[in-house]
């Protein structure tokens, strides 16, 4: 089930409804919540049902005994082991297996392999990041270990966030599970505001830029010229920007309408200043998970200047093979990892003070270009992108329409305009009488669907 | 707040009831294509097809579709 579908708003507005009714139990609420996320997830496919109850099952059973000591400490490595094994298998499987299959049918030692191949259940990273957070937030006691297993897996399952994240951490999640239900006025405006930002940037601005724009030069970078070609890149990194901050923000929004909060996944990332502030705004919740449970557990800033650069490119390669199972992530990952140490050095040395003003564009022009593999289907469709950049012109068969540099203006505003705005919308959505609420939310609702493409590409994250 | 929450669940099943009434056969098209429930998904459809029966005799036009189009000629996105 894909969240700004009309099947969506039907199974949200009668979970609300059902939400609403068992306020006053929250053992009854909780039942129902696992029960109604179980139901999202098995709408995609019933057969990975079990795979999440089983990622749930092996939390919450190491939960109830990871300790300090040294048979605690096995039993919290054996889980994350398994975690991980879990997710490599179903995710990593076909990348690691299919080189050697086409060597087996190659070699004539095998004709038809195909049935070796797994699919990938959708959110699997997200679920099986949150299972690991439960796991080390329990075994470090930030939180105390849920005798309730119900808690682990509404954690774990919860809907919202689901699929495409935000990955919401235990320790933050948890305790609101035992507060009773409870929203406001204020987050009711919230929600309203995050649902309908989030719909207006998937629907509009993402899927459109990607149909007329980013799709079609990506498809057949050969027949297009440089400014179209430039012009795509900067149309992807707003495509991706707004598919994945509105899945965000309908997710949170969402959450809250349920009574849950969730912290911000994005910060308006191309105003970054550097490419480690561009990862303190874009993906927060991932930036800070691999940060916490990757990056600090290796070593972090300690130590020498070669372990402290070790640290950071394997944890950077490794964010980009969490993105994917393809070369063009790892690729991705490990340029990230190393702009991130030409930074550091640049600094260091303070090479960067004399030109501090260009701090931004060239931020912002690395961050683009780095889209470029992550975007291609493979690395020589990313060779032909960058060919097109330096081909110089060519005319172009289908001219680039009017309307998509209106879409990239909407998209970059989105991440221009000063956040007060928006704090003033928030507060006047929140003060209005509730009525007012519910009309602003279904009209913008309309006018998004109204405005949509037929048929809905699936966002861009459900793939990781 | 528990009224205000309810008021705001009511109103928004209400706005659901108004975009049915107005949207042609988008909830029907919808319904169709809910995976097979055996008696569920019958009885479902059995309902939906009889609302949408009646909502066929008080010839209401498909405003969504009118306003899609205004948008798009609008905007000139397809």
């Amino acid at each position: 089930m894909v969240f700004p579908t009309l099947q969506f708003i039907l199974f949200f507005t009668a979970v609300l409804t059902i939400n609403q009714a068992l306020s006053g139990s929250s053992g009854w609420r909780k039942a129902f919540l696992i029960a109604a996320s179980y139901t999202f997830y098995g709408a995609w496919d019933v057969r990975f049902l079990t795979l999440m109850a089983a990622v749930s099952a092996v939390a919450y059973l190491a939960g109830r005994f990871v300790g300090p000591g040294s048979l605690g400490k096995t039993i919290r490595n054996s889980a994350i082991v398994l975690l991980l094994l879990l997710l490599g298998v179903f995710k990593y499987f076909n990348f690691f297996v299919l080189p050697l299959q086409q060597l087996l049918i190659d070699t004539a030692l095998a004709r038809d392999l195909t049935w070796m191949r797994v699919i990938l259940p959708v959110g699997i990273s997200f679920y099986t990041f949150q299972a690991i957070s439960y796991i080390l937030d329990v075994g470090r006691g930030q939180i105390a270990p849920r005798r309730n297993p119900a808690d682990v897996f509404l954690y774990i399952s919860f809907f919202p966030q689901l699929v495409a994240g935000p990955i919401v951490r235990a320790a933050d999640f948890l305790p609101q599970i035992d507060l009773s239900f409870h929203v406001s006025s204020a987050m009711r405006g919230t929600a309203v505001l995050l649902i309908l930002t989030g719909l207006f940037k998937k629907m509009v601005v993402a899927n459109y830029l990607s149909a007329l724009l980013v799709d079609p030069v990506f498809s057949f970078p050969d027949i297009y010229g440089s400014f179209e070609a430039t012009l795509a890149v900067f149309g992807y990194g707003i495509q991706i920007y707004c598919d994945f901050s509105g899945y965000s923000d309908i997710a949170i929004g969402v959450a809250l309408l349920l009574g849950y909060r969730f912290h911000c996944n994005f910060n308006q990332p191309y105003r970054a200043h550097s490419l480690a502030n561009f990862w303190q705004r874009w993906h927060i919740s991932l930036s800070e998970f691999i940060r916490d449970y990757l990056y600090i557990p290796l070593g972090g800033n300690r130590g020498s200047v070669a372990k402290r650069s070790w640290n950071l490119m394997l944890t950077m390669t490794l964010a980009g093979l969490w993105h994917g199972a393809g070369w063009n992530f790892i690729v991705w990952g490990a340029l990230h990892g190393g702009g991130l140490l030409v930074e550091r050095v640049l600094i260091r040395v303070r090479a960067l003070r004399a030109i501090s003003f260009l701090a931004f564009p060239i931020t912002l022009v690395v961050v683009l270009t780095l889209w470029i593999p992550f975007r291609a289907a493979d690395l020589s469709n990313t060779q032909a992108m960058f060919a097109a950049i330096v081909r110089g012109s060519l005319s172009p068969q289908e001219p680039i329409l009017p309307i998509v540099y209106v879409l990239l203006a909407i998209g970059l505003a989105m991440n221009w305009l000063p956040l007060l705005w928006r704090d003033h919308i928030n507060t006047a959505l929140g003060q209005i009488p509730v009525i007012a609420q519910a009309l602003v939310l279904a009209t913008g609702v309309i006018l998004c669907f109204a405005a949509a493409q037929d048929g809905m590409p699936p966002f861009i994250y459900f793939q990781f | 707040m528990k009224d205000a929450n309810t008021c705001f669940i009511t109103a928004i099943w209400l706005f659901l009831l108004l975009a049915w009434l107005t949207t042609g056969d988008q909830f029907l098209d919808l319904m169709f294509s809910i995976p097979e429930l055996g008696a569920l998904d019958e009885a479902i459809l059995d309902v939906t097809m009889r609302a949408n029966d009646i909502k066929k005799t008080m010839g209401l036009a498909d405003w969504f579709d009118d306003l899609r189009s205004i948008i798009h000629q609008f905007t000139n996105l397809k």
